[in-house]
């Protein structure tokens, strides 16, 4: 017999009546669910089901794991009922049950005892740890400084912390190691900066979608679009994919192409190609919502006028050539802009902004494309027919990864052209736009305000050094080249919380050159890994779902305004004295800033702030805590312009850049991501021809792998890798025999920064040029860590102790200097020429 | 009596795993509080695991495109080799159609393992400590396969296999194809659905939606 509370009878009763009366299971009428009841009334006392997100990679899948006298005995994906499409879980957070025995795990704070690098640590309590960080801090001034900070549910905390109370300017995150390639070609289209979350593809209403350097099925931060995806799918959706090698993704494809690493700019610029020489543009959409139509002095590439915006402020309209007067006019005042008109203005030659991006785009025939990717002209043909055709229900993916090639940005820029070219930017079953509620930070909560940073922040040194669009929240190769340079000064302390630096930034040799060249280097972990070696006290914080997260959370690729809470599902396993983010704050908070010590005090209390925040977003507290997630809006936003305009001069989607016109002049005809005109830009290995044992080293996130961090030590995710061999790197057999290796052999890969042993496994499902591997599965070199306890016992842990660590990490290989300065240094991880022999 | 069987839609599919591993923490890994205790090779005992057909290294086949995924797991036959071939009824179909393993008759000889024509069972002869996460979970010695996650009905009509629980996008369904308006039944009918090796005449449960293309 099932016992139900009066309180949850009540509800049962009432969700029952609702539906009846609907017909459907109506939005926020039923809070726990027939499982829910049942796994209570089967289970002992001493059973709870907690409602948290998915921490493994950047997307924070909401969860409801189900705990029974300490074990976990299920995990499911949270959701609201009725937006079921919406959520989804994948493989990698069913691993926790496992995964949070992973050996590695650091236990307790750690303090340095042999040299940096060497892995030697002696255990210390947490008083002391925290009097020596209170010191560090006290010691040096706020500008010499440097945070590094990617994951974890209190990394926003930490990072204002060190901001606002430490006062530190210099924070970074990951991402220039990750997509900001992707942002700075967005910066083109729209006018700033935007990455993978601000875009929302909309497999679920799209009949034919084309994935790019993009695979949802096993790359991380996926999951709800997934969903998406595979309900597309089922739908009837079609799908063409370009990748270089065979998955999951191109057996769902109805089409598919292996073509060489990096060369997806070529099928985008021949797909514009045909598009504009075909006519097959949306043109009451592009003279709408783009400033195809604008006048361009083809002397000097600016634009004949720009004059205020008459509605939207801030914003300039622009001179088009009104086909209806036949005369030269504002495009607020003009009844029929042309689109492909060339003439004369005041005796300078003038054409239209379609019209030069046509002639840029001339000379990039399919038959072009079809000599640098191997995909067939005819091909390239029918899907730029086909994507027009079917548009606006058509669009290619956004994308994710934009650090990879030389020429990620372009490819990005070009890829949204060609959107834009057929009206899918905004529209139903296109690209649209996410909703993200941002809920105020505990801080702000509990009126911690601080001094702010202080001085100058590193990057600025480097704008003025001549590198452009540097991001300004992430510019972590730039940090690590201030330390090695010295410049503008002198780096002192370094402040890692939950990020793999030596393992995540593009040329890990030098990585950890600039921590042995620090002072004091404090490091923020869960586990051990390949940065932990490198410093002087070590920290320990839980697993995500061993913790009450200091913040409510929107998880990263919202749609439709999803909240959700992180709450605590079991406590760390014995043994273990690790101690989450907002502990550590509050107890630094306390000793460095005392005026505040009940302020910080009350940081100890997660859920008090939950209920804030969540008021603060118009959300009850009580329907947060207890459903876990909740959403805010019932669909995506669909508009051209997003909600009102965009970031461009012109405050439309700009097929060629206004602001790039002026501030790139000098790059027109180059072969530079700062041309304002598209572009071929070949990526770096095609410079020169590979020879017998040289490959383009590629690393791709793996269905149970993810970024740098625990879970690719975990037993379960090894053991898949080794059950679909993929416990190595993979090579093109008939390139792999020509070099006399066979499958299971060790081989040396030696990259310009760097070299590694691994497992080579045969296949013919890639494209004969790379070598590929999960990401981050070869620390480099064995790995130790020795630990001596109080009690002067010792214990020592290898990396990969659970087997495995015989892939590859791109970053190991490739040389620290070839960052591109053109877009704020951003890493470029694949575009990597490395040589392989048999080890 | 019943007839409990599962759907998989490979369009759906998108092959994260979830279900592999779901599989191992219901039947396979023991939480033994201060870690967890698994066969080596973990991943070769999860009842249902993928392989991708045609295999690596194969020659691409036709219209099945590569990569296609396949699990290998109990079909639940309603004409079990395994059954007709185990020498002491230890192997026996249940009212509901579950093929099940009484371990109390059984003698370890294998039998079933080798009639198996889809390779569902499998036997783990190294040590675990602790006792199987629940009566029906994986003992070494005794041979291994998907049992539905047959500990899960409590004496109900219908019930759900870790793996169909796990699965965030619907690719697996499970049911009772006696009953009309179960929806693995439904697809069943709408020849959606294919058995795989019916022509051995095994009356296999377990149907795949193939892919669309």
């Amino acid at each position: 017999m099932v016992k139900l509370s009066r309180r949850e009878f009540l509800k049962l009763a009432g969700a029952t009546a609702a539906m009846a009366s609907a017909g459907v299971a109506l939005p926020g009428t039923r809070r726990l669910t027939l499982e829910d009841l049942e796994f209570r009334a089967s289970s002992s006392s001493d059973s709870r089901v907690a409602r948290t997100a998915c921490f493994i990679c950047g997307q924070k899948c909401p969860l409801k794991v189900y705990v029974e006298n300490g074990k976990i005995k299920k995990v499911g994906f949270n959701y609201v009922e009725g937006y079921e499409a919406h959520f989804a879980v994948c493989g990698r957070p069913q691993t926790i049950f496992e995964a949070r025995f992973v050996p590695e795990r650091i236990k307790r704070p750690l303090l340095r005892t042999g040299e940096r690098g060497e892995g030697k640590f002696k255990e210390i309590t947490w008083d002391e740890a925290l009097r020596i960080l209170e010191e560090k801090l006290r010691q040096y001034s706020p500008e010499e400084i440097i945070v590094f900070a990617h994951q974890g549910p209190d990394v926003g905390l930490f990072k204002e912390f060190m901001k606002k109370i430490v006062g530190t300017p210099n924070i970074t995150a990951h991402c220039d190691t990750c997509h900001t390639g992707m942002d700075s070609g967005m910066w083109f289209v729209f006018g700033k900066m935007m990455g993978p979350g601000a875009f929302r593809p909309d497999y679920e209403n799209a009949d034919l979608v084309v994935l790019m350097g993009r695979n949802p099925t096993e790359g991380i931060v996926a999951t709800p679009w997934t969903k998406s995806f595979s309900e597309g799918r089922a739908r009837g959706m079609r799908l063409v994919v370009f990748d270089v090698r065979e998955t999951r993704l191109t057996a769902l494809a109805d089409k598919y192409y292996i073509i060489p690493p990096g060369t997806d700019l070529a099928i985008v610029l021949a797909l514009a190609h045909v598009i504009l020489r075909d006519k097959l543009y949306d043109e009451e959409y592009l003279k709408s919502y783009t400033n195809a139509a604008m006048l361009i002095y083809t002397d000097t590439y600016e634009p004949v006028a720009l004059q205020d915006h008459p509605e939207w402020e801030g914003k300039s309209t622009y001179m088009v050539y009104d086909q209806a007067s036949g005369e030269i006019k504002p495009k607020t005042e003009a009844a029929d802009p042309a689109l492909m008109w060339e003439g004369s203005v005041d005796g300078r030659p003038v054409k239209t902004v379609l019209a030069l991006l046509w002639d840029s785009l001339k000379e990039y025939t399919p038959e072009w494309a079809e000599g640098v990717t191997g995909v067939p002209a005819s091909e390239i043909e029918w899907l730029a027919r086909e994507l027009a055709k079917t548009a606006p229900r058509a669009f290619i993916d956004p994308g994710y990864k934009g650090t990879r090639y030389y020429n990620d940005g372009m490819f990005n820029r070009v890829k949204m052209i060609v959107n834009a070219l057929i009206g899918s930017i905004g529209a139903k079953g296109g690209v649209a736009w996410p909703y993200k509620p941002k809920p105020p930070s505990p801080f702000k909560v509990l009126g911690i305000k601080g001094k702010g940073p202080v001085g100058e922040p590193l990057y600025k040194y480097w704008e003025e050094q001549g590198y452009k669009l540097v991001s300004h929240k992430c510019y972590s190769q730039l940090a690590v080249k201030s330390i090695l340079e010295e410049k503008p000064r002198k780096y002192k302390m370094i402040v890692i919380y939950n990020q793999n630096l030596v393992a995540h930034l593009q040329g890990s040799a030098k990585a950890a050159e600039a921590l042995k060249k620090a002072e004091f280097v404090v490091v923020f972990d869960v586990t051990h890994n390949e940065t932990t070696l490198y410093a002087d006290l070590v920290l320990p914080l839980p697993m995500f779902f061993e913790q009450d997260a200091s913040t409510i959370f929107t998880p990263s690729k919202v749609d439709i305004g999803q909240v959700a809470i992180v709450e605590k599902v079991l406590d760390p396993p014995p043994g273990h004295d690790v101690r989450p983010g907002w502990w550590i704050v509050a107890e630094l908070g306390k000793r460095l800033d005392p005026d505040n010590a009940e302020k910080y005090e009350a940081l100890k209390d997660p859920r008090s702030i939950w209920a804030k925040q969540a008021e603060a977003l118009g959300i009850d507290p009580d329907e947060l805590m207890e459903r876990g997630v909740v959403v805010l809006r019932d669909k995506p936003t669909y508009h051209p312009l997003k909600s009102k305009y965009h970031d461009t001069v012109t405050g439309e989607i700009e097929l060629i850049n206004v602001a790039a016109l002026e501030m790139f002049k000098d790059f027109v005809g180059k072969e530079s991501p700062l041309n304002p005109l598209p572009t071929w830009i070949p990526p770096l290995w095609m410079t020169r021809s590979l020879a017998d044992n040289e490959f383009v080293a590629v690393d791709v996130m793996d269905k149970l792998t993810a970024t740098n961090m625990w879970v690719r030590f975990s037993k379960l995710t090894t053991s898949s890798l080794e059950w679909r061999r993929l416990d190595g790197v993979l090579i093109h057999r008939s390139r792999a025999e020509k070099l006399g290796i066979r499958d299971g052999d060790l081989v040396r890969i030696t990259g310009p920064g760097g070299e590694l042993i691994a497992k080579a496994r045969l296949t013919e499902t890639i494209h004969p040029f790379i070598v590929v591997a999960p990401h981050a599965t070869n620390p480099g070199r064995r790995v130790e860590i020795t630990v001596v306890k109080p009690d002067g016992s010792s214990e020592t842990v290898r990396l990969f102790s659970n087997g495995g660590g015989y892939g590859l990490n791109t970053n190991m290989l490739a040389s620290f200097d070839s960052i591109i300065p053109e877009e704020g240094g951003r890493a470029m991880q694949c575009d990597v020429v490395v040589r392989i022999e048999p080890a | 009596m019943a007839r409990m069987a599962m759907v998989i839609d490979l369009n759906k599919c998108v092959g994260c795993l979830a279900c592999s591993v779901a599989c191992l923490r219901e039947n396979i890994v023991r939480q033994l509080g201060d870690r967890a205790e698994a066969p080596s090779n973990t991943f070769q005992y999860a009842r249902t695991r993928p392989v991708e057909y045609p295999a690596a290294g194969e020659a691409h086949v036709p219209g099945v495109p590569r990569g296609t995924p396949f699990f290998i797991q109990c079909h639940h036959c309603e004409h079990a080799p395994c059954v007709a071939a185990c020498p002491t009824g230890a192997s026996y179909i249940d009212e509901r159609g579950v093929v099940v393993l009484d371990k109390k008759r059984c003698i370890g000889c294998r039998s079933c393992m080798v009639a198996c024509p889809y390779g569902a069972r499998t036997m783990y002869l190294g040590r675990l400590e602790g006792e199987p996460p629940n009566p029906y979970g994986l003992k070494p010695g005794y041979p291994d396969k998907c049992t539905f996650c047959y500990h899960r009905s409590n004496g109900k009509a219908s019930w759900t296999p870790a793996c169909v629980e796990a699965c965030a996008f619907g690719a697996r369904v499970f049911g009772d194809l006696d009953d009309e308006s179960s929806e693995v039944s439904r697809i069943v009918r709408q020849g959606r659905a294919v058995a795989l090796l019916e022509g051995l005449g095994t009356k296999p449960k377990l149907y795949i939606v193939l892919p669309r293309r």
